[in-house]
């Protein structure tokens, strides 16, 4: 596919596991970033990402060398990396402790102020264009799942999975931009 | 960055991902994507602030759920009764031309019954013909409507103007014309008169020739209203 590349972090394992201490660096410079963005976007609260991303990165160098590979190396380590979070959050509900974002909205959303006001006046802009990305948001926050959703929309997840990426595609443009063209 | 994701379905679910809106096995098949796709990765890390900012800021949410409100309260009633008439899904297919054509009806009902009201509605008809003898012709009042009154002038040619009169011997008039034009070829000509327009009594219709001093291109005939 013209313009399309493959990570291909498979490779990069492969040759790491050969003795390329070059394409081994380079696999944990890339499962870092990927598992500190997830694990933020899981546990919101980057101290806990990085700890569980951490966690995560000691027990794949452990065993990446030796590892019998069924799917692919990103699927294992997804699934190493998933294990740590679930740990983690289970162990987080044993000590009774609430997520951040629910105690007091600090966190990665309670930061940026500018970006907020600009946030905000994207997502007026966008409902003249795309009514349906706030009352999709609206039914999810309101805790409805994504098959209620849809059925009360009538329309397909698959639907709503583009109505959702045309309008976070519209959004930031407009954040970037300033303005919707 | 790259140009592209490696696999689109995947990556026209990356804001469900960052809104929390995924199942456990579509979460699990995009994360791994996003570990194998560096275009969705640079995109999800750009959008990272303002993606918590969607799914944990109570000020994102309430101003989500104004715009939501907007949405659906003003135009619920209408939506309810445009869909009623012109259903996005039809359950039954010949909703929408069925709804057209009762549509075209109801705003062509007016015109119709202008056309109609214009049209004479002939309730009754008498005959005249000269030298033929027979029953009175007689007009009744209480059939209402109008009535068309059918007589023959031998001397008529067609488009020529003759004086034609039908009164009362008292004196009373419901038509006269003095330039009746309307004969055809075996000099048929014929009124169309509204009862109403009728007293009750003896009548006589009279066909005269204005060009002739012939008395004998008079033409008489006698009927009675009652």
């Amino acid at each position: 596919m013209i313009g399309a590349c493959s990570l291909d972090i498979n490779q990069l394992h492969e040759n790491a596991r050969n003795g390329d201490s070059n394409a081994e660096k380079k696999l944990f410079e890339l499962l870092t970033v990927r598992f500190r963005y997830l694990a933020t976007l899981r546990l919101k609260d980057e101290t806990e990402a990085e700890e569980v991303t951490q966690e995560a990165l000691l027990a794949i160098s452990g065993e990446f060398r030796e590892i019998v590979i069924e799917r692919s190396f990103a699927a294992w380590a997804h699934k190493v990396f998933e294990n740590r979070i679930r740990n983690y959050t289970r162990s987080r509900q044993k000590r009774g402790r609430l997520i951040s974002s629910e105690l007091n909205n600090e966190g990665l959303s309670g930061r940026d102020d500018h970006l907020k006001r600009r946030l905000l006046g994207c997502l007026r802009r966008l409902n003249d264009l795309n009514t349906r990305y706030a009352r999709i948001l609206n039914l999810h926050y309101h805790g409805y799942t994504t098959d209620e959703i849809c059925e009360k929309l009538d329309i397909k997840p698959g639907n709503l999975y583009v109505i959702l990426s045309r309008a976070r595609s519209l959004l930031q443009e407009c954040m970037n931009k300033g303005d919707l063209i | 960055m790259t140009s592209n994701c490696i696999n689109k379905r995947y990556g026209e679910m990356l804001h469900a991902l960052e809104l929390g809106m995924l199942s456990n096995e579509d979460l699990e098949k995009l994360q791994i994507h996003l570990m194998e796709c560096e275009y969705c990765f640079s995109r999800a890390k750009e959008f990272l602030n303002a993606a918590a900012l969607l799914r944990d800021d109570a000020d994102v949410k309430s101003v989500i759920g104004e715009l939501a409100e907007k949405e659906t309260r003003p135009h619920r009633f209408l939506y309810r009764f445009k869909n009623l008439l012109w259903p996005d899904r039809p359950r039954f297919i010949l909703a929408k031309p069925i709804t057209v054509i009762v549509v075209l009806l109801f705003l062509s009902f007016p015109v119709y019954r202008v056309i109609t009201s214009k049209m004479p509605r002939i309730e009754q008809t008498i005959n005249f013909y000269p030298m033929r003898s027979g029953g009175e012709n007689i007009i009744y009042k209480s059939k209402g409507g109008e009535v068309s009154i059918n007589f023959v002038y031998e001397w008529a040619k067609p488009g020529r103007e003759y004086m034609v009169l039908i009164a009362q011997p008292g004196g009373y008039s419901p038509y006269a014309n003095g330039k009746y034009s309307n004969f055809n070829d075996q000099g048929l000509g014929s009124i169309v008169l509204h009862v109403n327009k009728f007293k009750r009594g003896s009548y006589i219709l009279t066909i005269v020739d204005p060009l002739s001093g012939d008395s004998e291109s008079k033409a008489v005939y006698y009927f009675r209203v009652e």
